[in-house]
C-alpha cells in the first residue's frame, strides 16, 4: 500500500483546546496528535493521507512575538517534513486569521511546501496570504466548521496529487486575484451581445471584468474660522500610553483607546507605539511623529486653531478588519460630534 | 492643466523611451480630472515597465513616431479655434 | 441597404500561370501581381509568398490583413475613397474569397510587431493561422518620408486584395449571406417592441501608424459618425494602425466585423439594430470630451436602449471607453463594453487604466501581458530580426534554438477588442 501523504496542522489556543482569551498569550507547542479540527480533518483524508501532528500557539503570543513564534513553527515544519500544511480555519477571527495567513505564507515562500487555510472573506488575514496560499471560503463563525473542513480537505487532496484546481467558485476557495487568459467557446462579440441582451431583458449576467468598488464618503463642509475651532487628534498608528493600559492589540485591533491629553504639551516620553506594522524606533523616540499632539498644541498657543480637544483617540490599523474599522470610526465620531469638536486630524501609518 | 493624455494608445508605445505630453498654462485651481489621469497613467506605466526595459534599440524610430504624434496633436489643437486659446 | 456577401470557400493557394479559383483552390500568378503593384513608382521591390494553416511558418511583422473580394454588382469595387474612386458602399453583391487573406509585411519602423504563427502554440492565439495567407512583402524606394512610406504599404495591400479578388468574379459561391436593413424608421415600424441597439466602434486616431480611414478620410479629422453596418461590411473602413498587434482592428476584421455580424444575426429577432457609430480615439483631453459627449448624444438622439462599445488599443483610449460608458449609463442607456486588459505577467495587477463603477457589463478579451512560448519556425516570412523585438525587453526571452517567449500583445488579433477572437479571462 502506498505511503500516506503527511499533513501538518496549525491551530490557536482555543481550537487547540488550551483555553480562551485568557490563554491567548501561550507560547507555541507541538503535539504529535490530532487536536481540535485536526482530528476531523484527519478523518476526511484518512484514505490517502494523515495528519502527523498539531502545532498550537496563542494568538496574542504569535502577533506580539512573531520572530520567535515563526522560528519555532518553521523548525517543526522542517523537522517533520510534511507534504502540505493546513492552518485554521480562522473564520472571521482577525488575530487568528493573521497568524494562519502569515504562517502559511512563510511556509510556502521559505520552505516551498504548499499550504491551505480557511477564512471568512472579510478576515484581514486574507490579503496577507491569498497570492501564495489557497484560502477556503468559510462562514464567519465556528459554526461553519462542519462545512469548512471538507472543502479544505478536497483542496488539499488535489494539491498533493498535483491536480489543477478549478475555478474558485467550483472548488470553494477565495479568489487569489490571478486573472488568467483562457479560451472561451464563444467569441468575444457574441458574449457581448448576449450580455447586453440579458441586461435589456433584466436577466442576470456576469461581467468578465469586475470594476473595483470604492467606498465614497462625502467630505464635511470646510471649517469657516479655524482660529475658533476645536480640533481633535485621532490615530490608527497604535500610539498608546506607556504600558498599554487598555491592552490595545498590535494588529487586528478589537478596541480603541481614549486618553486625557489636556495637561500635556506633547505625547512625549509618556507614550509609545504598540503598532505591529512598522519599525517602532522613531515612533518610540518621539510618538508625536505619528500623532502630532506637539504641533497641535503649538497651533493652539499661536492662535491658529481655537483649542485642542482634551481627549486623544487611538487604535491600531494594521490587519484590522474593515468591519471593525467602520465600527470604531462611528463610535469615535459619535463622541467627538457630541463633544462639539469641529475637525479631526486623523493620522495613519 | 493637462492638454494631451500622458499615455500612448497601445502597449507597444509604452516601451518607447519618448513620450511628449502637452500641458497648458498654469491655473490656480487644481483640475481633478487631470490629476486622476496623471496618477492612473503613472500607475499603468509602472505596472508594465517594472518588468521590462524600454526599447532603446529602436530609439530613433520611437523619436520619429513621438514627433509625428506630437505634430498631429498640435495640428488638431491649432485647427480647433477654442483649443488654441488654452 | 441590401448587401450580399457571397462566400467562395478557399481550401488552398498556389502559384501558377493564371489568376483563378477552381474547386476552392486559388491560383495566383506571382509576376502579374508584382507587376501590378509596382505600377506605384514608390515601390522598389515586392516579394510574394504563401503561408498555409499547419505549416511551420512564421509571418512577421504584419502590417495589415485584408480579405480579397470583388464587387460583381453595385457600386464601389476595391476600397472607395482609399484605393479606388469614391462610391457609395453597402448595396450590391460581393464575391468573397472566404478563407484567403492578403497579409502585408514590411516594417515602417523597427519596433513594429505583429506575428502570425501558422502552427503550434502561436496558432491558437491568432485567427489568421486558419486563413490561407498570401503574404506580400513591400520594400519602398529609398528616401520616402514616413507618411508616404506608410501610405505606400497601406495602398499596396488594398490593391493586392483587389487584384486577387478578381479571381472570384465568375465563380459560384458556396454560401450567400444577405445583410438587409432599411431606414431606422421603417425597421422600427416592423419591430416596434424590440429594444434598439447601437454599436459604438472606437478607432485609434492619433497620428502616423495610429490611423483609421473611413471612405479614405482620416478618422482623426471626424466627429463621431453614424454609418450603416453594410458600409463597413462592404469595405468603407480600413486600418492605418500599425501598433498594438493584439488589439488593432485589421482591415480584414473591419470587413468581417464580428460585433456587426453578431448584432445583425439578432436583428428582427431580439433587437432592432440601429447602426454603427464610428468614434475616433483622440489624444487631447478636449478631444476626448468632445467625442465622448458627441457619441453619447448620438446614441440618445437615435433612441438607443442598449449600446455595445468596443475599444481599439490600450492606454489612453481606456479613458474614452470609460467616459462613453458613464455618459450612456447615466442617460439610462444600458451598455456592454468589450476591451482587453493588462493584468501583468502574473495576472495580479489592476486590469484597466481607468475604471468606472458604471461599467457593470464588460467582456474581457484577454490579458495582453499573458506570456506565450513560441517554438522555432522552419520558415520566417518577413523580417526574422523582428523576432528579437517581439521577445525584447527581458533576458532569457529568446533562446538559442529559436524558441521565444513573448507577450500576447505581439500576436496579431490575439485580444481583439471587437471580440473577433475567443479569448476571455477568468479569476483564479
Amino acid at each position: 500500500m502506498a505511503e500516506k501523504y503527511k499533513v501538518l496542522y496549525y491551530v490557536n489556543q482555543f481550537f487547540g483546546q488550551i483555553g480562551g482569551e485568557d490563554k491567548a498569550g501561550i507560547e507555541p507547542m507541538y503535539k504529535e496528535e490530532t487536536v481540535g479540527p485536526a482530528l476531523g480533518f484527519n478523518g476526511l483524508i484518512s484514505e490517502e493521507g494523515e495528519v502527523i501532528g498539531t502545532i498550537i500557539c496563542g494568538d496574542n503570543y504569535f502577533n506580539e512575538n512573531k520572530e520567535e513564534a515563526m522560528k519555532f513553527i518553521l523548525d517543526i515544519v522542517k523537522k517533520t517534513n510534511p507534504d502540505i500544511v493546513v492552518t485554521g480555519p480562522a473564520f472571521n477571527a482577525g488575530r487568528y486569521g493573521m497568524a494562519c495567513g502569515e504562517i502559511a505564507k512563510a511556509i510556502v515562500e521559505q520552505l516551498n511546501i504548499p499550504a491551505v487555510t480557511g477564512m471568512y472573506v472579510e478576515n484581514p488575514g486574507v490579503d496577507v496570504c491569498k497570492g501564495q496560499v489557497i484560502i477556503a471560503s468559510t462562514s464567519d463563525s465556528a459554526a461553519g466548521m462542519r462545512k469548512a473542513l471538507p472543502v479544505m480537505a478536497n483542496i488539499v487532496k488535489k494539491i498533493v496529487k498535483g491536480e489543477e484546481l478549478g475555478l474558485p467558485e467550483e472548488e470553494g476557495y477565495i479568489p487569489q486575484g490571478k486573472r488568467l487568459t483562457v479560451f472561451s467557446d464563444k467569441r468575444g462579440s457574441q458574449r457581448a451581445v448576449e450580455m447586453l441582451l440579458a441586461r435589456l431583458n433584466d436577466e442576470p449576467f456576469e461581467t468578465e471584468l469586475p470594476m473595483p468598488v470604492f467606498d465614497k464618503v462625502n467630505p464635511a463642509e470646510a471649517i469657516k474660522d479655524l482660529s475658533k475651532a476645536t480640533i481633535a487628534l485621532v490615530t490608527s498608528g497604535g500610539i498608546v500610553p506607556k504600558g498599554n493600559p487598555d491592552r490595545i492589540q498590535s494588529a487586528s485591533a478589537q478596541k480603541w483607546g481614549k486618553y486625557d491629553v489636556s495637561e500635556k504639551d506633547a505625547l512625549g516620553a509618556d507614550y509609545c507605539t504598540i503598532h505591529g506594522g512598522y519599525d517602532p524606533v522613531y515612533a518610540n523616540e518621539l510618538p508625536d511623529r505619528v500623532a502630532p499632539l506637539d504641533m497641535l498644541k503649538q497651533y493652539e498657543k499661536d492662535g491658529v486653531i481655537g483649542k485642542v480637544y482634551e481627549y486623544f483617540y487611538t487604535t491600531t490599523g494594521t490587519g484590522t478588519s474593515v468591519g471593525n474599522a467602520m465600527k470604531f470610526g462611528k463610535e469615535i465620531g459619535k463622541e467627538l460630534k457630541e463633544a462639539g469638536v469641529d475637525g479631526v486630524i486623523l493620522t495613519s501609518t | 492643466m493637462l492638454v494631451s493624455h500622458p499615455l500612448g494608445a497601445s502597449i507597444r508605445m509604452l516601451f518607447s523611451p519618448y513620450r511628449s505630453i502637452i500641458v497648458g498654462e498654469k491655473v490656480e485651481e487644481i483640475d481633478v480630472f487631470s490629476v486622476e489621469i496623471i496618477e492612473n497613467s503613472i500607475i499603468s506605466y509602472k505596472k508594465h515597465m517594472e518588468v521590462r526595459n524600454a526599447d532603446w534599440d529602436n530609439k530613433e524610430d520611437y523619436q520619429l513616431i513621438d514627433n509625428e504624434l506630437l505634430e498631429s496633436t498640435l495640428k488638431s489643437l491649432n485647427s480647433n479655434s477654442c483649443e488654441s486659446c488654452i | 441597404m441590401k448587401l450580399e456577401l457571397r462566400r467562395i470557400h478557399i481550401k488552398d493557394i498556389q502559384f501558377g500561370d493564371k489568376l483563378a479559383v477552381e474547386n476552392g483552390v486559388l491560383t495566383v500568378n506571382k509576376e502579374d501581381l508584382i507587376e501590378k503593384l509596382k505600377e506605384d513608382e514608390r515601390i522598389k521591390d515586392i516579394k510574394v509568398d504563401i503561408a498555409r494553416p499547419g505549416e511551420k511558418v512564421r509571418i512577421i511583422p504584419v502590417k495589415d490583413v485584408i480579405e480579397p473580394r470583388v464587387k460583381i454588382e453595385g457600386a464601389g469595387n476595391g476600397f472607395p475613397g482609399a484605393s479606388t474612386k469614391i462610391a457609395q458602399l453597402g448595396d450590391g453583391k460581393v464575391n468573397v474569397l472566404y478563407g484567403a487573406a492578403v497579409v502585408t509585411v514590411g516594417d515602417i519602423v523597427g519596433f513594429q510587431e505583429g506575428v502570425v504563427d501558422m502552427w503550434g502554440e502561436g496558432a491558437k492565439w491568432t485567427p489568421f493561422s486558419k486563413t490561407y495567407n498570401l503574404v506580400v512583402d513591400i520594400t519602398p524606394v529609398e528616401g520616402l518620408d514616413p507618411h508616404t512610406h506608410e501610405a505606400t504599404v497601406r495602398l499596396a495591400g488594398l490593391k493586392a486584395a483587389e487584384f486577387i479578388g478578381e479571381a472570384g468574379r465568375k465563380v459560384e459561391p458556396d454560401e450567400v449571406l444577405t445583410y438587409e436593413m432599411e431606414s431606422n424608421a421603417l425597421e422600427t415600424k416592423k419591430y416596434p417592441d424590440l429594444p434598439k441597439v447601437l454599436y459604438v466602434e472606437m478607432l485609434i486616431s492619433q497620428g502616423l501608424l495610429h490611423d483609421g480611414y473611413i471612405y479614405g478620410v482620416n478618422s482623426q479629422l471626424i466627429l463621431p459618425t453614424l454609418i450603416h453596418p453594410n458600409e463597413e461590411l462592404d469595405g468603407a473602413v480600413i486600418s492605418g494602425n500599425c501598433v498594438a498587434a493584439c488589439d488593432k482592428i485589421t482591415t480584414y476584421q473591419h470587413q468581417n466585423n464580428s460585433v456587426i455580424l453578431d448584432l445583425y444575426a439578432q436583428h428582427g429577432k431580439t433587437i432592432n439594430f440601429l447602426g454603427v457609430i464610428l468614434t475616433p480615439e483622440l489624444t487631447t483631453l478636449e478631444g476626448k470630451f468632445r467625442t465622448c459627449d458627441y457619441t453619447a448624444k448620438l446614441c440618445k438622439t437615435l433612441g438607443a436602449d442598449g449600446v455595445i462599445v468596443s475599444e481599439e488599443g490600450y492606454g489612453n483610449p481606456d479613458s474614452d471607453l470609460v467616459m462613453i460608458c458613464k455618459r450612456l449609463e447615466n442617460a439610462g442607456i444600458k451598455t456592454a463594453l468589450i476591451t482587453d486588459e493588462c493584468s501583468g505577467r502574473d495576472g495580479m495587477s489592476q486590469p484597466l487604466t481607468d475604471t468606472a463603477s458604471e461599467a457593470v457589463a464588460v467582456v474581457s478579451t484577454g490579458n495582453v501581458s499573458h506570456v506565450v512560448t513560441l517554438p522555432p519556425a522552419d520558415k520566417v516570412i518577413g523580417n526574422a530580426e523582428s523576432i528579437a523585438t517581439l521577445a525584447g525587453g527581458w533576458d532569457g526571452a529568446l533562446l538559442e534554438d529559436g524558441t521565444l517567449m513573448c507577450e500576447l500583445n505581439a500576436v496579431i488579433g490575439a485580444t481583439s477588442e471587437i471580440g473577433y477572437h475567443n479569448c476571455t479571462v477568468k479569476l483564479y
